[in-house]
């Protein structure tokens, strides 16, 4: 049952392979079917694992080494949202490309990057995430050339330079970390206690893996691919940027520090320190720079940097409610962010609007995609009660629960700097323009309700954050048993 | 006796039997029969490797005599596994060649000859894997030699000739000096059966012998033969010259043949560090053909040129294994392994690679990479052939290349010759550099002129099916390591787990 994540999308891709360009309508219903069947294996695998039962599935594969995919909630988590999403941009994607070229082939590899995401957040070990995070390196690329301009071939080098470089180290840090300790399943607390003595290797194969996870988690100075591969479609910025690649290098670092090394150990080792200095840096260098961006889906990315790093900077304090707040952090961004992408997406496709200096009179032009995109702008500037609020209050009561007040400095001058460089972008809109003039309002309505949906989470997942269920509480329960089963 | 304790003597006789057929009936069933005769093998085939995983190796004693005096097949593990990638591979190369060499003009590309030749061939590499006897090893390495040679000379152009010339005369050259090796070995020792030599030469003195020098010559050779740099002079040029099923079975199995040959010399018949020194260069010519294949496939602008120079980075992975087999142990298991899964896993995809970029030349008409944009579109079947053959050369998840990557890795590091496993994490890089520079032209939105479809499907299936066997091979590493288990390619001296 494990499996089904990973084998459905992979299944409905083939199948949309082979349907071919021309037959949309069936193309469409497999896709959302598959998509929704997804989303509620995800769901009841995860009531399972709110019970206490784990679904654990493996295959024989190399000697000593097993591919394996079990049901837990740090990984049902990832998945659930990357599974949720992918109904949501489906929708999204029908009609933005709706008269596009080469629509089997998008739909069918934006199925794959599901699959191979799913993959990422299930796997049991290094090694099965190893094997999901290459195959979600190689699956993204088609996406990202998509168009075949030579910008989107430039683009797609980039990404693959940075993503396979990452790789390799992650491939030399896993095999190494196999030779000192064999398989190692991801375990609460870590699963290295046995082998602890070898602090030098340790510490080197700590240092592969966060490099190789910090490609894809933009972590600065690795980032360098984000802001390029921003010439893809706006459903792939927003799988991109939002769902299934960013995050899974974030997903990734909170295996590496709570599960594999554990919190104790990666403190002791003196690793953990590290990362937190490198992502408090590239949280401000980020949001610095994107203050500065014209270009609208530019800015977001930079946005994309800094908030990401959020998430490795929660995970690198090891305290329990930073590590807890950088989980649900990597749910409720996931939802805010695809609402801007989702935004930007319809102002280029309808009002061929990219600039920030172009925007005047869209926000009468659109109504209520720009409303959706008002909120989660200050969801993800932290304004309660929305999502954001929820996730940055546990990082920052984390950051003083791990006795490092600088952290709690930098969530806020974040914070102070997120405002600055979202209000810019509604006051655009806000300002008279003749994109007002031009005749209907709001665009294609399979892109319009997505939009209006995915901003609406921003509230709705703000003001339950204390229910069961909800990316907070489902958090805190994950990653309880890494500190000792305290509840935080 | 039983029909399955023949099996390595029906391997040999029922492709020659296909090829005497072919030669002396007409020419309207040259094709059938060779189809046939690809389906029976790889039957045989597939009966070997069970009957070897049942019963451990196989040997068999031609005419009943057993050695040191009559001739002995020795069908082990690894040999198995490689007459089963060839069936595999020569299977879908008929198919290909069925659809590539047209019906309608018999004389082109002097194709009378292709399938005789080419089941000529196939019996020759079948021989080869299964010989236990140095000589034997000559003559089989000789017929291989013959074959290939006339099979890249078909088409009968200036470039065929003078590819097919060179390849003769490195093939030659590599015969010539193999025979004086096992000559001045025979000298020294009075033996040719691989195990009987095993056991002499580590009688003390051996050494000291003309056997070393013997045993140096025959490396050399077959390193000739197996094109490691810088030896590798004659590949480019005969494999990316030959007509596309040839290049395919020159490149993902003929290499393999000669390879295979060393390898049991290496590990099969010498004790470890008998030749000082060799294990260790085998390797850094390996390594420095990782990097020069990768940078020479990196510049062609030719697509089969391309791809050719893509086999002489990818042989570079083979002869990693050589200083690490002598740790033994778990070391040489995954070595060893990791070797005989990239073989395979190679074979597939480098066959798959070169049929797809075959049809692709013959889909535009010219074989210019530069101007195949918009394949993505126009041949979509063929641009993932590319693609995915290219995973595997990229080592990277869930291909055989993978697999191997990973065995060699984790080998290296156990045995703490770490720069292996920089090596190969390079050698990956400079494979994804050179495959998605050929990737990204393909998906461009400019489109080049195509040619119609041939009616052939075969053109485009027969290498997809290898590609995506290729792909997802690491799901078979557990079949390959079995089949490592039952190898006689372990050192004298030194133990499997």
């Amino acid at each position: 049952m494990a499996w089904l994540p990973v084998l459905i999308p992979a299944l409905a891709a083939v199948g949309t392979f082979v349907l071919g360009e021309d037959r949309a309508r069936a193309r469409n219903a497999l896709n959302l079917g598959a998509a929704i069947l997804t989303a509620g294996i995800v769901t009841a695998l995860a009531v399972r694992a709110y019970d206490g039962t784990v679904t654990v599935s493996t295959l024989p594969m190399l000697p000593g080494v097993d591919l394996g995919v079990h049901g837990d909630l740090t990984g049902l988590l990832f998945a659930a949202v990357a599974s949720v999403l992918w109904c949501v941009t489906l929708v999204y994607a029908i009609g933005y490309m709706d008269h596009a070229r080469d629509r089997a082939r998008f739909f069918g590899f934006f199925a794959l990057c599901i699959s191979a995401a799913n993959g990422v957040a299930l796997a049991t070990d290094p090694v099965s995430l190893f094997l999901f995070y290459e195959v979600l390196t190689l699956t993204t690329y088609p996406l990202v050339v998509h168009s075949g301009t030579a910008e989107a071939r430039t683009a797609g080098r980039t990404y693959l330079l940075y993503a396979l470089g990452g790789g390799t180290a992650l491939l030399l840090g896993v095999a190494w970390l196999t030779v000192i300790a064999g398989q190692t399943p991801f375990t609460p607390g870590g699963a290295l206690h046995a082998v602890s003595g070898h602090t030098t290797a340790l510490r080197v194969v700590f240092g592969l893996m966060a490099a190789g996870f910090g490609v894809k988690a933009a972590l600065m100075p690795l980032h360098g691919w984000l802001p390029g591969a921003m010439v893809a479609p706006a459903p792939v910025s927003s799988l991109l940027h939002a769902v299934a690649v960013v995050k899974a290098g974030v997903f990734g670092m909170i295996r590496l520090v709570n599960e594999l090394y554990g919190p104790e150990l990666a403190s002791s080792l003196g690793v953990a320190q590290v990362l937190a200095a490198l992502a408090a840096v590239s949280i401000v260098t980020a949001s610095v720079i994107a203050l500065r961006q014209d270009d609208l889906k530019k800015r977001l990315a930079y946005s994309t940097v800094a908030q990401l790093s959020y998430i490795t900077l929660g995970v690198a304090l090891c305290s329990p409610l930073a590590a807890a707040g950088a989980l649900a952090h990597l749910a409720h961004h996931a939802f805010m962010k695809i609402t801007m992408f989702f935004t930007a997406g319809s102002l280029a496709e309808t009002l061929h609007v990219k600039k920030l200096s172009e925007m005047g009179g869209v926000a009468r032009r659109m109504p209520l995609t720009m409303s959706a995109f008002a909120v989660a702008a200050f969801a993800l500037a932290g304004i309660p009660p929305l999502a954001g609020f929820a996730s940055k209050w546990l990082l920052g009561s984390g950051s003083v629960e791990a006795d490092a007040p600088w952290a709690l400095l930098v969530y806020v001058a974040a914070g102070a700097l997120a405002m600055g460089y979202m209000v810019p972008i509604l006051l655009a809109s806000l300002r008279a323009g003749d994109r007002g003039s031009r005749t209907g309002i709001e665009s294609d309505p399979r892109m319009l309700w997505p939009i209006v949906i995915v901003g609406a989470m921003s509230i709705i997942l703000g003001l339950t954050a204390g229910m069961p269920g909800s990316p907070i509480h489902w958090a805190m329960t994950a990653v309880a048993p890494s500190f000792g089963g305290v509840t935080p | 006796m039983t029909l399955m304790d023949h099996l390595p003597a029906l391997l040999i006789i029922a492709p020659l039997a296909g090829a005497a057929l072919v030669f002396v009936t007409s020419r309207s069933v040259d094709r059938a029969i060779t189809c046939i005769t690809a389906a029976v093998i790889t039957g045989l085939a597939v009966l070997l490797v069970a009957r070897v995983l049942d019963g451990g190796a196989l040997r068999y004693e031609i005419g009943g005599w057993g050695a040191p005096l009559g001739i002995d097949l020795v069908a082990d593990g690894p040999a198995a596994l490689f007459i089963l990638l060839t069936a595999i591979v020569g299977s879908a190369v008929t198919a290909y060649a069925t659809g590539y060499f047209p019906v309608t003009e018999p004389t082109r590309y002097g194709h009378g000859l292709f399938w005789t030749l080419w089941l000529f061939m196939w019996t020759s590499l079948n021989a080869l894997f299964l010989t236990g006897d140095v000589f034997n090893v000559y003559v089989c390495l000789e017929l291989v030699g013959i074959s290939a040679v006339a099979l890249v000379t078909l088409k009968g152009d200036a470039e065929a000739l003078r590819a097919g010339g060179r390849y003769l005369f490195a093939s030659m050259l590599a015969a010539m000096t193999y025979l004086l090796g096992v000559a001045l070995l025979y000298s020294a020792v009075g033996q040719l059966d691989m195990e009987v030599l095993r056991d002499a030469l580590q009688q003390p003195g051996a050494a000291a012998s003309g056997a070393a020098v013997g045993l140096t010559l025959m490396v050399a050779a077959l390193v000739l033969k197996t094109a490691l740099v810088p030896a590798h002079f004659w590949l480019p040029t005969a494999h990316a010259s030959a007509p596309t099923p040839v290049s395919a079975a020159l490149s993902a199995l003929v290499v393999k043949g000669s390879y295979f040959a060393l390898l049991r010399l290496m590990l099969g018949v010498m004790p470890p560090g008998f030749l000082p020194g060799v294990d260790v260069a085998l390797a850094v010519l390996g390594s420095i053909a990782i990097v020069w294949g990768s940078v020479q496939a990196l510049l062609q602008s030719r697509i089969k040129q391309f791809v050719a120079y893509s086999t002489v980075a990818q042989i570079g992975y083979l002869f990693i294994v050589f200083p690490l087999a002598r740790t033994g142990g778990d070391v040489l298991a995954l070595a060893l392994g990791g070797t005989l899964l990239h073989a395979t896993a190679h074979g597939l995809a480098k066959a798959g690679l070169f049929l797809g970029a075959g049809s692709l030349m013959e889909r535009f008409g010219h074989a210019e990479i530069a101007r195949m944009r918009g394949a993505a579109r126009s041949a979509p079947v063929l641009t993932a052939v590319i693609t995915l053959a290219g995973v595997t050369m990229m080592g990277l998840p869930p291909s055989g290349g993978f697999g191997s990557k990973w065995m060699l890795i984790s080998a290296s590091v156990q045995a703490g010759q770490w720069w292996w496993a920089l090596v190969l994490g390079l050698g990956g890089l400079l494979a994804a550099a050179y495959m998605f520079r050929v990737v990204a032209v393909l998906m461009a939105d400019t489109a080049d002129d195509v040619g119609p479809a041939r009616a052939a499907v075969r053109l485009e299936w027969a290498p997809l099916v290898l590609a995506v066997a290729a792909l997802f091979l690491v799901l078979a590493a557990p079949l390959v390591n079995d089949l490592v288990a039952i190898s006689s390619l372990v050192p004298p001296g030194v133990m499997l787990p």
